[in-house]
């Protein structure tokens, strides 16, 4: 994962608060954390998807929802990669789309970052029902 | 029967509507074989493709029809609405598809349907909707006909597979009304029904279940709604109730809204060349009133038609040719009690109205290098004068629900001589545009963080062209925070905010972007606003109206502020801004 709390520093966003009593910093596990329960929310996901060949063969579908997303820091903006499941049926572009949005809203209500762009990895499909 | 099923808003819209017409979609070309929708139906107690086929056409009509419905059921206070739009696009796709299918196999065009809406599915509700007809398909397989039984199990199937599709299902949405369906379905099959009584059972479970969703989903509740999906989902089905009673479906059911909604103050602005009478008339109909017939009846005399409802009361709002000014009156004389009747020129009224501010007259101030040079973000051209006057040298379009970009901050000052440039966003929402304007340009920029226009002007009051740039911004830092800004529009919605309510087309006052203040007329929400300001501990009142207003009422209203408090010194100016009545500051 690429938004390893070890690695300190790079992986948190500051924000100036407007009142200045002191700063406020978001790890971008917090970001992570918050943007698979907006994806995870979205009609036709289905699941989050693990990272890694290990991980993926073990588990299709991520156990820690976390793993489903990686943030990184592009000149002061959010640019997030978000790995879904989703499921067989739906129209995939509209259902990535929808992810896209719900993930960007969610994300720039809660912590007022800017999100430059939202990435949608569609990792694979479930099928619960063969046509 | 299919009374008007309470929907929680419905908005009529004209060619007049304040807010212009809302974008028109084409229905697909009436398929040959329909018969004339004032015939009924015999009963039968099959569906086979072909009628389905003409079921589902019934039911994307009156979707289509009533899509603005669907739309103007927001969450937000923003009217960002497009669930009735998606929902009516993803049945068209599917409509196209079916289309082309002329079998007489149930089974097969479900299948067609299914497919139609995958690929054409717009949005979540879309999606969904998707589902719906998925497993719809699936279940129905290759069966020539539906009956009681496969119904009921066509529908447990949808709610199914719908549910399959996501994770977490949030209850209260069109996902519930589905499911309800689906139990209802299965009563109405154990009880022995046959179509079309199906049929009939299934919408009314779909319009409870729609009545329900605000007590399973607060947002819903907080903002007054029901949810859109389950209401288009809810629209369908009982476009093919309406077909199979023979009933029109072009036509929406209207409601009547609330008296203190109608804001004829707006309708003024839209006067159209030949409409030169304005009659209101209060009345009590001496039975209920045929909306449908008297819209009707009132277009073929004029135009802006605006009806609201309060107790027995109703209110009627026209523009009409003068030789035919009385005919309204005659005409609702006939349906009850008139009980007030206003009539004003309004090719009077428009001849008092000030022309629209010209902004090629404004000048900026202009800078050299080594100079400081200030940029303000002005909604409206009465602003930005103001701005000009205090010695701004550019200007962004922009504030409320017109945020400018980072680009647009960047290229209203990049052309400037000046290195050293202050921005003053006057919004909150743009600040961090501005802010993000540092890292784009070799300038020195500082941002004011002015939330409102007032503070934006206090900080213009400090600025000085000369002298470091800190200091200066220091300066206008601190001139902010002696203001007191206030801001009175209309709200869009029904709301509860703050401990305050507010009902749709209330006047709504915010007092440094927080609500306080809500009042049914102008005059009695500026008063209630400048007293929450505290204007009695203060000296100088300063009124900027928008473009709603007239001179002639921003004039009268401000000569009620002068008498009201006259131990302060009160000014008037024309800001021009849209959406805000007044911005004004206290100080």
């Amino acid at each position: 994962m690429r938004s390893n709390p070890e690695r300190k520093g790079k992986n948190r966003m500051k924000r100036e608060p407007e009142i200045s009593l002191g700063s406020i910093r978001i790890s971008l596990h917090a970001v992570s954390a918050l943007a698979s329960q907006a994806a995870l929310s979205s009609y036709g996901v289905v699941g989050m998807a693990a990272r890694g060949w290990f991980e993926s063969w073990m588990h299709p579908t991520a156990k820690d929802p976390r793993q489903g997303v990686d943030v990184h820091i592009v000149k002061d903006k959010l640019s997030l990669d978000v790995y879904v499941i989703l499921e067989y049926g739906t129209r995939i572009s509209t259902v990535a789309d929808s992810v896209a949005h719900a993930v960007r809203y969610t994300v720039e209500k809660a912590f007022h970052l800017p999100v430059e762009a939202v990435n949608v990895h569609v990792q694979g499909l479930r099928v619960s029902n063969p046509d | 029967m299919s009374t008007f099923r309470g929907c929680a808003l419905a908005i009529r819209i004209d060619d007049t509507h304040p807010f212009g017409r809302m974008p028109e979609m084409t229905l697909p070309s009436h398929p040959k074989d329909l018969p004339p929708t004032t015939v009924p139906i015999p009963p039968a107690s099959t569906i086979d493709g072909k009628l389905l086929k003409k079921l589902v056409y019934a039911g994307l009509t009156w979707l289509n029809t009533n899509q603005q419905t669907i739309n103007s059921l927001n969450v937000f206070p923003v009217p960002d609405g497009d669930t009735g739009t998606n929902m009516s696009l993803t049945m068209q796709a599917a409509w196209q598809e079916v289309a082309k299918n002329d079998s007489a196999n149930a089974g097969q065009i479900a299948h067609s349907i299914a497919h139609g809406a995958l690929m054409g599915a717009r949005g979540n509700s879309g999606v969904i909707f998707s589902q719906i007809w998925r497993g719809i398909a699936r279940s129905l397989d290759a069966q020539n006909e539906i009956d009681a039984g496969l119904f009921a199990r066509a529908w447990k199937e949808a709610r199914e597979t719908a549910y399959k599709g996501v994770v977490r299902p949030v209850e209260g949405t069109i996902l519930t009304v589905a499911s309800d369906i689906a139990t209802a379905a299965e009563k109405a099959r154990c009880e022995g029904c046959h179509f079309p009584e199906l049929i009939f059972r299934v919408v009314d479970a779909a319009d409870q279940s729609v009545q329900r969703t605000p007590e399973l989903l607060p947002v819903l509740h907080q903002a007054g709604v029901v949810d859109a999906g389950g209401k288009g989902l809810f629209f369908f089905l009982e476009g093919m109730q309406r077909y199979l009673e023979g009933k029109p479906l072009d036509k929406p059911l209207m409601s009547v809204p609330p008296l203190s909604s109608l804001d004829l103050s707006l309708a003024e602005e839209f006067v159209e060349e030949g409409q030169d009478f304005e009659i209101v008339v209060d009345f009590i109909p001496s039975a209920p009133l045929d909306l449908q017939h008297f819209y009707a009846s009132l277009e073929h005399m004029g135009t802006s038609i605006q009806i609201g409802q309060g107790d027995d009361l109703y209110r009627m709002h026209i523009h009409v040719p003068t030789d035919k000014r009385y005919e309204p009156i005659d005409f609702i004389l006939q349906l009850g009690t008139v009980s007030k009747v206003a009539m004003e020129n309004l090719q009077e009224q428009t001849s008092l109205h000030h022309k629209k501010p010209d902004s090629s007259d404004i000048v900026f101030r202009k800078v050299q290098s080594g100079q400081i040079a200030a940029v303000a973000v002005s909604p409206g051209t009465g602003l930005t004068r103001v701005f000009a006057s205090l010695g701004i040298s550019a200007v962004v379009p922009g504030g409320q629900s017109m945020n400018p970009s980072t680009q647009e901050i960047l290229n209203a000052f990049s052309e400037l001589p000046a290195e050293k440039i202050i921005i003053l966003p006057n919004n909150k929402n743009i600040i961090m545009a501005a802010e993000q304007t540092k890292a784009l340009t070799k300038k020195q920029i500082a941002v004011i963080p002015s939330r409102t226009i007032p503070q934006g002007i206090a900080a213009m009051l400090a600025f000085q062209n000369d002298g470091e740039l800190e200091a200066v911004r220091q300066a206008m830092n601190k001139a902010i925070d002696g203001i007191q800004s206030g801001e009175l529009t209309l709200a869009t919605r029904s709301v509860e905010m703050n401990g305050v309510r507010v009902a749709e087309g209330q006047f709504i006052g915010m007092l440094n972007g927080t609500l306080v203040t809500t009042g049914n007329t102008l005059e009695e929400s500026l008063m209630k606003l400048l007293r929450k300001m505290g204007v009695e501990n203060h000296e100088l009142v300063t009124l900027y109206w928008g473009e709603r207003l007239t001179h002639q009422s921003a004039n009268q209203l401000t000569d009620k502020v002068r008498a009201a408090f006259p131990a302060q010194q009160v000014e008037s100016y024309e800001g021009g801004q849209p959406h805000y009545f007044f911005i004004l500051s206290v100080e």
